[in-house]
């Protein structure tokens, strides 16, 4: 009977990637299968949202038992596992990230080990690197136990501003200067909010900054979109799986001051608050499905059902414990 | 008459905008104008490249009898300024930064003392005209200086990079280069990391192709180096970067995609190594385009503004020093 391990390795702060390591091990546990986060001694386990997933620590894997989920960017973990011959699958949500830490040591693996990925994007690019590789798409999603609309909605930008700072800021200045019907818009920092106070304030907000750089995916963009704002900005390359001229207002990488004249004209659809914000917000609702934890759920049973098939030990809800 | 004072603020390390200050100073001063630099006793005097510009060190500077050109990210500098009486102009290098920093006091200015602009691309000068339709603007182009860049006799297949404003792209596409292209897996990388202005000028001459890691830009001067050196250019405009950029001139890619830039970057080691009239034509366009952006050009322009902004500044038809 196989167990499924996922690494973990924070050193505090938030990360969207952790996140999603942990809601892999929690939903495989409730689909039935023999699943664990596994950190080490000296690592911080995420408390920016709530999980339900096993977390151990230090203990050492079984190698005859255990098949290792190691994060892209984890390269010292990816040469271990690789020198002691661990059973491994790669989990990439980063391209990007992957490429400028891992390549190197991925070349450790006599045979190389399969992938998950959390997007198209990222699966084409793993499929460019490793042709012959087994990749499977296991996309991330847009929790929408948690991100949903709310009946009224103020009118607000909300602003996740973790990647692009110095873009955000010129955004704001500028929409001030050459947008100043919209100085009234108010802006709200939701700078490390735990999750439920992040879904909480996207639902009030009517606007979103989309702020996504370098991304695997870009998850914020989706849960504001779940969560009825109008999302404004970049796709950060990895958003372009979902972006569309329809569910937001899209400028080209780094196009600062085309962004704040997007942001603009968002601003005024969200005063109208007619039926182009209503088709604007429809085409959110229906993009946020799209991503939404339950097809996440689907995809991640698919995926070790091939992988693992033996680690699912029960039809229903494992208990909680390791 | 007044006397032209450019203040500038290193905290140490190589900062393009810094350069520029002082080359306009040093220039003024060649063609006769009474310009200094200034700073701060904290501040550190940039070494990473020569220069013949004096540096008044937190000297009284009076107001009535001084000229400033404030560089846009002297925030605090240019609150102070919006209170006082100084003639003032502001020299704008980068744009996104200026959205970000230079908004909020330029506001502090009143109205019948609002400033004039320099600034120092095309780009900047559409930006700024949009911002201030009211003000006064100049473009005075930053410049790839032929002085000091230009090919060498012998020159390695090596990529030359200066990974400072984008270091994980830098070693993204380090790593993608030899994975996607092996044939290219031998070349060697020639990092450069807080080098001098000749060090980076002997290392661009001295290799056969340049990464360009520009990212939001004003103008983005070092593929125009690299240009001037004979390297073949390869990598992101960094936005700015477009004012310059043809498809004859480099192989550029979409900003921020790394796996894009990993091929322009092969596409560009194909032609180096080939060699023949498609990489003669190549670099040509790249010293063209380069020669648009030379000094000669820079100080035609900074004589023919500077006679309009104030004449009263020029002591003599010859150089000061």
């Amino acid at each position: 009977m196989t167990r499924i391990v996922y690494g973990l390795y924070s050193s505090g702060g938030m990360q969207g990637g952790h996140k999603i390591i942990l809601r892999h091990v929690e939903a495989l546990r409730e689909l039935g299968f023999h699943a664990v986060a596994y950190t080490g001694e000296k690592n911080l386990i995420p408390n920016w949202f709530d999980h339900q997933a096993p977390v151990i620590r230090g203990q050492v894997v079984d190698i005859q038992r255990d098949i290792f989920v190691v994060p892209d960017d984890a390269t010292q973990a990816i040469r271990t596992l690789a020198a002691a011959g661990v059973r491994t699958a790669v989990i990439v949500q980063g391209h990007h990230n992957f490429v400028s830490a891992s390549l190197e040591a991925m070349k450790t693996y006599r045979e190389l080990p399969p992938f998950i990925a959390v997007s198209p994007t990222v699966r084409r690019a793993v499929k460019r690197l490793y042709p012959e590789a087994e990749v499977h798409l296991v996309r991330s999603f847009a929790d929408e136990r948690l991100f949903r609309p709310d009946e009224t909605r103020d009118l607000a930008i909300a602003v996740v501003k973790r990647k692009r700072l110095e873009e955000a800021a010129g955004m704001r200045n500028l929409l001030r200067v050459l947008h100043p019907e919209h100085e009234d818009v108010a802006w709200r920092q939701l700078e490390n909010l735990r999750e439920p106070d992040l879904a909480k304030a996207l639902r009030r907000a009517a606007v979103a900054l989309s702020l996504n750089h370098l991304e695997g995916l870009g998850i914020t963009t989706l849960e504001a979109m779940a969560s009825g704002c109008l999302c404004v900005g970049f796709t950060g390359i990895g958003g372009l799986d979902y972006a569309t001229p329809d569910n937001g207002f899209w400028v080209g990488e780094d196009e600062v001051e085309a962004a704040a004249d997007a942001l603009a004209e968002a601003c005024a659809v969200a005063k109208a608050d007619g039926p182009e914000a209503r088709r604007r917000r429809e085409a959110g609702y229906e993009t946020a499905r799209a991503w939404s934890y339950a097809a996440f759920r689907e995809e991640l049973e698919a995926c070790w059902m091939a992988l693992a098939p033996d680690a699912r030990i029960s039809s229903g809800p494992l208990e909680p414990g390791p | 008459m007044k006397r032209i004072v450019y203040p500038f603020f290193s905290r140490g390390g190589v900062t393009g905008g810094h350069k520029m200050i002082l080359r306009h100073v040093e220039t003024l001063r060649d063609l006769g104008f009474d310009a200094v630099a200034y700073t701060g006793q904290r501040n550190a005097i940039p070494s990473w490249f020569e220069h013949r510009a004096p540096i008044l060190i937190d000297e009284p500077i009076p107001q009535d009898s001084t000229l400033l050109v404030l560089p846009h990210d002297a925030v605090n500098t240019l609150r102070q300024v919006a209170a006082s009486s100084y003639e003032t102009v502001v020299l704008v290098q980068g744009h996104f930064n200026f959205a970000a920093q230079a908004i909020a006091p330029m506001a502090l200015f009143p109205p019948e003392r609002r400033p004039g602009f320099i600034a120092v691309s095309g780009a900047i000068e559409r930006f700024l005209r949009r911002l201030y339709p009211e003000a006064q603007v100049e473009t005075i182009p930053a410049f790839a200086d032929e002085r000091i860049f230009r090919p060498g006799e012998a020159r390695d297949d090596a990529v030359a990079m200066i990974p400072r404003k984008r270091p994980l792209e830098a070693s993204a596409i380090q790593a993608l280069l030899p994975a996607l292209h092996p044939r290219h897996a031998h070349l060697p990388w020639r990092v450069l990391e807080q080098a001098s202005e000749a060090e980076t000028a002997a290392t661009m001459a001295g290799s056969s192709l340049f990464l360009s890691l520009s990212r939001l830009e004003g103008l983005g001067l070092t593929p125009l180096e690299a240009m001037a050196s004979g390297s073949v250019v390869a990598g992101f405009t960094g936005i700015g970067g477009r004012e310059y950029a043809t498809p004859e001139n480099g192989f550029w890619a979409a900003e921020n995609d790394c796996f894009a830039a990993a091929d322009a970057l092969a596409e560009a080691a194909d032609l180096a190594a080939s060699g023949g009239p498609a990489l003669k034509r190549r670099r040509e366009a790249g010293y063209e385009t380069a020669r648009r952006w030379s000094y000669a050009a820079f100080r035609d322009r900074l004589e023919e503004v500077w006679m309009r902004l104030a004449p009263g500044s020029r002591l003599k038809n010859g150089p000061l020093d």
